[in-house]
């Protein structure tokens, strides 16, 4: 299974992905994609599920706008690191749908990125495989000051316990 | 008093982070070196610290932001030349350093070096917002409406290290000027700036966007015409949101921005990139007078003399001919008074164009301090630049750069070919274009032959990527490869300043060893059909590429 890191420090992932075919079991988080989501609304946004969300890059942020305040996490996909759109999506999120809940990189994530993702509002990084843990939590301190305004309200990385 | 500025200097946030980026750097290095790092992640890592691996050795691309150095940056430049390199860099259409002969696990070394002198190679490379263009004669240039440069070091602080916007679907290049007179090419850049007056007076932003050479060349469209400066980061983030969204990332060569631009139309791009910029026109991004003070303060001043213009100049050039050649062909009015602007030429034979030797930057550094405010500019025809000189020094600078063989008088001429690497260097490149260009700055030798022509700019490109801008040369040249041999396409018609076109294909591709020839007979064409004072373009405006295509080609065989 691969390690999840909050904001900087490896946690127990207690998220399920489920494909669109699955039951929803019994772990009351899952993770599902928009087309189910779509689909299963009406049961689910009275279920007791924690309910999130996964999208491609090819997704409009948009499509989720409605869904957002019954939402625990949402999950952008980077298919391959070089594909920069879940950058933009982040920011989107944030920004322009306010949305404050957790929001996780998965797929094709590197250390050498993590400070980018952060600065665009994840909160939550799911490593890929070929990743090593300890030099993943040391990503956040490479560079000290950045250029840009800051995203408000995401937690800091490199003030936690590091 | 007279005053302008020359350089920026950091401050401790921006040592700062060139700093840590040269310790990332090193640890991304010694991560791959000890094979725990991905080959293709390091390879973006890399190319956005301006590396290469290029046909023989690694190629560091270092950024010069803005085409202007000082004496002690020109000075570490020739240091590292000669002990990391072969002895010489050579200056690219974008203003910047290359180095062609680095060890790749010598680079973090070199750019701590580079960060020692306020340098850095960040974003020279890779699919992100590059180094910045502008105007080389920012600051002294009599037609400038306003200095380009406070705006270019905000975009080099914005672009750098941009988390959103550091992986786009292909490279990103700005061009900026203040002046009425072009001098950055930029219509033909991803987002050319141009400062303008709109009818309040007031100084605003002329926008084009999706202009770029390669394989598919586009003039760049006006997307707005006057834009507030203070909203000028807000609305760069809106267009580059809707392009790191939208932009194609199935196929490297449908990549860039103009081809967005192209299926979208104009107007439509237009609509997306106002509806993402009434989200941030009013946020962080604007830019308030405090800000835009605060990096006005960050340049150093020069002090001009009160002088009165040199009226000696008219001896020196009556006495000595090949001082009044220089005189008259690589200096050019300063704003002030008893100034003058000298462009330094790198095009000589026996060397690349653009290229400039260890001492030889050296010596320049030396010659920028005496003479010129200690600052050098690097300019898009791969020449250098010296601003601040005064008239009365002209002759003993000029004596100077002979020596150092930096005062051939062939500045605008043909023999001023803009040049890539071409496949000599360039793992891209399927022919030379090094030789080429040798090989026309030697027919065109002769001073009186290169004079009576009159200013015709070449371009060459060992490839269809373009680097030479061969679209975009009065007369352009295209390496491509038939059969394992160099053939060269040869277009007509291109421009890139205030007018700015695309050049046409004459005919059929010349081999390698009809270039030179060619290129003879389409000058003969223009001189023996040109009238009084017509240039190049008029003449071929006028008559049409038919008389050149025949000279060209019934000539041959």
């Amino acid at each position: 299974m691969s390690v999840v890191i909050n904001l900087n420090e490896v946690i127990t992932d207690d998220w399920l992905e489920t494909s669109d075919s699955d039951e929803l079991g019994s772990n009351r988080s899952v993770i599902i994609s928009l087309q189910r989501l779509q689909r299963d609304w009406d049961v689910l946004q009275s279920s007791d599920y924690r309910i999130g969300v996964e999208l491609e890059a090819t997704d409009d942020v948009e499509e989720i706008r409605e869904f957002l305040p019954r939402l625990d996490l949402v999950a952008l996909n980077f298919n391959v690191f070089a594909d920069g759109r879940a950058f933009s999506q982040a920011r989107l999120l944030r920004e322009r749908l306010g949305y404050r809940g957790e929001l996780r990189a998965r797929g094709d994530v590197i250390r050498d990125q993590l400070s980018f993702m952060h600065r665009c509002g994840f909160t939550q990084f799911q490593l890929a495989d070929s990743e090593e843990v300890e030099l993943a939590l040391n990503a956040f301190s490479d560079i000290s000051d950045t250029y840009q305004p800051e995203i408000k309200q995401i937690p800091d990385c490199s003030a936690t316990s590091r | 008093m007279l005053r302008s500025f020359t350089m920026y200097a950091y401050n401790q946030i921006d040592q700062k982070l060139v700093d840590e980026r040269v310790e990332q750097f090193r640890d991304q290095t010694d991560r791959f070196l000890a094979g725990k790092l991905d080959e293709e992640v390091f390879k973006q890592l890399r190319l956005r610290n301006g590396l290469y691996v290029q046909r023989h050795a690694p190629m560091l691309r270092v950024a010069v932001p803005y085409g202007i150095l000082n004496s002690d940056q020109m000075r570490m430049l020739g240091h590292i030349a000669r002990t990391y390199d072969r002895g010489y860099a050579h200056v690219t259409t974008r203003q910047n350093f290359q180095f062609n002969w680095p060890a790749l696990e010598t680079v973090p070394d070199i750019l701590a070096h580079l960060a020692g002198v306020q340098m850095h190679a960040i974003q020279t490379s890779g699919n992100c917002i590059r180094n910045v263009t502008s105007d080389p004669l920012a600051g002294v240039a009599p037609d400038e409406l306003e200095d380009p440069r406070i705006w270019c070091e905000l975009l080099r602080q914005w672009s750098t290290l941009h988390p959103e916007f550091s992986f786009l679907p292909r490279k990103f290049k700005f061009a900026v000027t203040g002046s009425r007179q072009d001098r950055v090419a930029s219509q033909v850049h991803d987002i050319g700036l141009q400062l303008v007056q709109n009818g309040q007076g007031e100084v605003c932003f002329k926008v084009l966007v999706g202009g770029g050479m390669g394989r598919t060349p586009v003039i760049g469209k006006l997307i707005r015409d006057f834009l507030p400066r203070h909203d000028l980061l807000s609305y760069l983030d809106a267009i580059l949101r809707v392009y790191n969204l939208h932009g194609r990332r199935d196929n490297i060569y449908k990549a860039r921005i103009k081809i967005l631009v192209n299926a979208l139309g104009i107007e439509t791009f237009r609509e997306q990139v106002e509806a993402e910029w009434q989200h941030l026109r009013e946020s962080d991004l604007k830019l308030s007078d405090q800000r835009i003070d605060r990096i006005r303060e960050s340049f150093q001043i020069h002090k001009y003399k009160d002088l009165e213009d040199d009226d000696g100049i008219k001896d020196q050039c009556a006495q000595n001919p090949m001082f009044n050649s220089w005189y008259r062909q690589n200096t050019q009015a300063h704003k002030i008074r008893g100034y003058r602007i000298v462009t330094l030429s790198l095009k000589n034979h026996g060397q690349a164009p653009g290229d400039i030797s260890d001492t030889q930057m050296e010596q320049v550094a030396d010659l920028a301090d005496q003479y010129s405010a200690g600052e050098i500019r690097t300019t898009y025809s791969q020449n250098l630049i010296l601003a601040q000189v005064e008239q009365v020094e002209l002759y003993s600078l000029w004596q100077a750069l002979t020596r150092l063989r930096l005062a051939n008088p062939n500045i605008g001429t043909v023999n001023d070919v803009i040049c890539c690497p071409g496949s000599d260097f360039c793992a891209l490149a399927n022919a030379t274009s090094i030789d080429v260009s040798e090989d026309i700055i030697r027919r065109f030798d002769a001073l009186d032959k290169l004079y009576s022509i009159g200013n015709i700019r070449i371009n060459i490109s060992g490839c269809i990527n373009a680097c030479g801008h061969h679209h975009v040369g009065n007369i352009g040249l295209l390496g491509v490869d038939k059969n394992g041999e160099d053939w060269y396409q040869i277009t007509l018609g291109g421009a890139a300043s205030n007018y700015t076109a695309l050049g046409k294909v004459l005919g059929p591709a010349v081999a390698k060893r009809d270039v030179g020839e060619a290129i003879e007979k389409i000058i003969e064409t223009y001189v023996d059909y040109r009238q009084v004072d017509e240039s190049f373009l008029q003449t071929l405006e006028r008559i049409g590429r038919d008389p050149f295509k025949a000279r060209v080609y019934v000539s041959r065989h």
